[in-house]
């Protein structure tokens, strides 16, 4: 029978060789741990879920790809600091949303992205990197570089402001715009091409210049940010060369049959076309742009779109107002599988189209499809009447005499093309808006229109949405009874339910 | 058959603490305590956050390794086993046909259940908010408490090895404060190390950071293997230490 060490008891011997041998076990275990730690964060072992409801530790596909896609791991170098100042608490909000989601990218980037954030107190140290990045000025910034190529990136891109409601003196965050600036930044970096955009001038488009609320100086700032060259053409020779979209921003004049023809031989041999018809100079004759849509089996239908809505002031449900033609679509409105609206349908975000005509199906020729992408509410009309006296509409549903139910306000057209390439398609993308690509609504529809052309060059890996406003979901503490509940039972109910079983413990122990 | 065998032998040590620590009114008064903290601080995030429920359920949870984690713990387990071996039920203990590892094991679990009764006091407060209409975002919240339970056991094993190391409670305790302390501001001694260049230094505190790595992945409602077993194998080595640290009292004993 083996003795047990309790009963012999040790000598100091053996006492040091079984210190020795449990300091080894300690060691041991602490380097199996660490080998564990280290195995586990190997991309082929590591599982990771996103169990919140509103998915916010998920990066859109479409960016995913685009980081996966990169060709060398990008950098990006955080050198936030805090501000002083009136909007110190805006700046640092954003600060830390655009930290949590650069952490977030870089987690899922597979190694495609490494982060660096900055002590901005460690001033060599910043002015070091600041040198090597051969950057002047790197205070609150983050600069985003791919091999020799760099983008540097403000404060102010990170998301769109508007007036605080709760104290309007101060901005507040609108829509935090972080995965859609991070996905166009390495997207512009990695571009090997620029896809070219010729406008149509001379023909009452929307001024591409234009920083008036009816230009469309920002559709076109916003394209040339995303990686798209901009050229004009005046609408009478040829296409100008490496024409990859044609953009027809709303013209009220229409074009020579020449024109027509060279733009409908460009959709037949695999070129793009942004179509949008003019909703303000109602022309739908040869020519026209509605005309060219014809040729796909589509047509613009005169009235502006509208549907009741209720006054914010009064509650009431309102009608003879102009402000029913200001049409918002969102969620079952849009095409939840097109590349351009799925990502619209996934983050909840609206669109706006102010005074749209709406586009009838009719029979496509063949090898044509066409995809409503977005459509009006059920029960709009088609304000088709105008009052004889006034020669204006009223804005009003005036019975059986004005068309009513669903209508489509955007549509995406493909079409054969006669390249010897089978599976080369046409795009078109067709709207009757002119409103909604102005400067006056371009925030709002920003995305969609991005999206949009994004999809026209065959870059459907850029179409990257901004998720929903952030104050969706939010608690309105001004107004719910929130914090009073949280104070009673946080404060009180809990902490006295724990000193009540306290008491009892302590009576039920003092009981001989 | 060691694997029942250790099953069945920590959850005899897992009942008797368990019932040595709930049927303790000093236990409730530190849980009261600790519930009042908490609530105390959570009408300021609220308020903070701009209403934003999640966002101030985080920043409760983590506001916990502040302090909650530091102080309470060591708290919990500081006569656990020193007061044992002072009292000589230690020895009890150690002949009784129990695995010194089961043992540990038993008491740490305790200790951790309660500060997961701790911390699901975040579930009243969420409960009292959806009652008021507010949309709680439950799955985030339940995997946020469950990353915070799992941050606890690694500063309950703390606690538990400065129990086993110290001669009398008090002492146990401010070891073990000091314990946990360390383990929190780790990475920020790591990241003050000047003889590694900043990659190494970014690395290392990247595979230590138990509250950063926590606050990225469960905090946020996103489950993530690698945080566990970095939760998880911290843990089991601090249980590894106090469990030889238990046969070295056999020794002298």
């Amino acid at each position: 029978m083996s003795a047990s060490p309790r009963e012999h008891g040790y000598s100091r011997r053996a006492r040091a060789s079984l210190f020795a041998q449990s300091l080894l076990l300690v060691v041991l275990a602490a380097l199996v741990a660490a080998l564990c730690v280290e195995v586990s964060r190997t991309e082929a072992l590591r599982v990771r879920v996103d169990a919140s409801r509103r998915r916010v530790n998920t990066l859109a596909e479409p960016t995913l790809e685009r980081i996966r896609q990169l060709p060398s791991p990008a950098r990006v170098d955080v050198f936030f600091r805090p501000e002083p100042g009136p909007q110190r608490e805006l700046v640092a909000e954003v600060q830390r949303r655009a930290l949590e989601f650069l952490r977030l990218a870089a987690a899922r980037a597979e190694g495609k992205l490494e982060l660096d954030v900055h002590d901005t107190s460690e001033l060599e140290a910043v002015q070091a990197r600041a040198t090597e990045l051969r950057v002047d000025d790197v205070a609150n910034k983050v600069v985003v570089s791919l091999g020799e190529r760099k983008a540097v990136l403000s404060f102010e891109e990170w998301a769109q402001f508007q007036p605080d409601p709760l104290d309007a003196r101060r901005l507040a965050i609108a829509t935090f715009k972080g995965e859609e600036l991070l996905a166009s930044t390495l997207a512009r970096l990695s571009a090997m091409e620029q896809p070219r955009i010729a406008f149509s001038t001379g023909r009452g488009e929307l001024a591409r210049e234009s920083g008036e609320p009816g230009g469309a100086g920002m559709l076109a700032r916003a394209l040339r940010d995303d990686g798209f060259e901009l050229v004009d053409w005046d609408g009478t020779g040829p296409l100008p060369e490496r024409t990859d979209i044609v953009a027809l921003l709303a013209p009220t004049q229409p074009f020579e049959p020449d024109a027509l023809a060279a733009l409908r031989a460009h959709v037949e041999r695999g070129g793009r076309l942004f179509a949008a018809a003019s909703s303000v100079v109602v022309y739908t004759g040869k020519g026209s742009t509605s005309d060219l849509l014809t040729s796909y089996g589509l047509s613009v239908l005169e009235g502006p779109v509208c549907k009741e809505t209720i006054d914010p002031v009064t509650g009431i449900l309102a009608d003879g107002d102009p402000r029913v033609a200001v049409l918002p679509v969102s969620g079952s409105q849009l095409d939840a599988r097109h590349p351009i609206t799925a990502p619209f349908v996934r983050h909840g975000r609206r669109v706006v189209f102010p005074g749209a005509l709406a586009l009838q199906r009719g029979q496509p020729p063949n090898g044509v499809a066409l995809i409503e992408l977005a459509s009006s509410p059920r029960d709009s009309w088609r304000d088709t009447l105008i009052d004889p006296r006034t020669r204006a509409r009223n804005f009003a549903y005036d019975g059986p005499d004005e068309p009513i139910g669903t209508f489509a306000l955007l549509t995406a057209i493909e079409a054969h093309t006669r390249t010897e390439d089978p599976n080369a398609r046409g795009r078109v993308v067709a709207v009757a808006c002119t409103s909604a690509l102005a400067n006056a609504t371009f925030e709002t529809n920003r995305d969609l229109w991005l999206a949009s052309f994004n999809w026209l060059a065959r870059r459907e890996h850029r179409v990257v949405v901004a998720g929903a406003d952030p104050n969706v979901g939010r608690l309105d503490l001004a107004r719910g009874p929130y914090l009073a509940r949280v104070v009673q039972v946080g404060w009180f109910a809990l902490p006295a339910a724990c000193l009540l079983l306290a008491l009892s413990i302590w009576f039920a122990r003092r009981r001989p | 058959m060691r694997g029942p065998e250790l099953l069945r032998g920590t959850a005899v040590i897992y009942r008797r603490e368990l019932s040595g620590l709930f049927l303790q009114p000093v236990a409730w008064v530190l849980l009261a305590l600790g519930l009042f903290l908490n609530g105390y601080a959570f009408p300021a995030l609220l308020i903070a956050t701009k209403g934003d429920a999640d966002a101030a359920f985080l920043y409760a949870f983590r506001s916990g390794f502040g302090w909650i984690s530091i102080v309470l713990p060591p708290l919990l387990t500081m006569r656990m086993i020193s007061e044992e071996a002072r009292s000589g039920m230690l020895e009890y203990l150690l002949t009784a046909p129990v695995k010194d590892g089961a043992l540990v094991l038993g008491k740490v679990l305790a200790a951790t259940t309660f500060m997961a009764v701790l911390w699901g006091g975040a579930f009243v407060l969420a409960a009292a908010l959806a009652a008021c209409g507010a949309a709680i975002d439950w799955p985030r919240l339940v995997l946020a408490w469950g990353g915070t339970v799992l941050a606890s056991l690694v500063f309950c094993s703390a606690g538990l090895v400065a129990s086993a190391l110290a001669a009398t409670p008090v002492v146990a305790a401010f070891l073990g404060m000091m314990l946990c302390a360390g383990i929190v501001l780790l990475p920020t001694f790591v990241d003050r190390l000047a003889f590694a260049s900043r990659a190494t230094r970014r690395a290392l505190i990247e595979r230590i950071d138990l509250a950063g790595q926590l606050e990225q992945t469960f905090l946020r409602g996103m489950f993530d293997s690698s945080t566990l077993v970095l939760l998880v194998s911290t843990s089991a080595v601090l249980l590894v230490l106090c469990t030889r640290r238990l046969e070295m009292q056999r020794w002298r004993s």
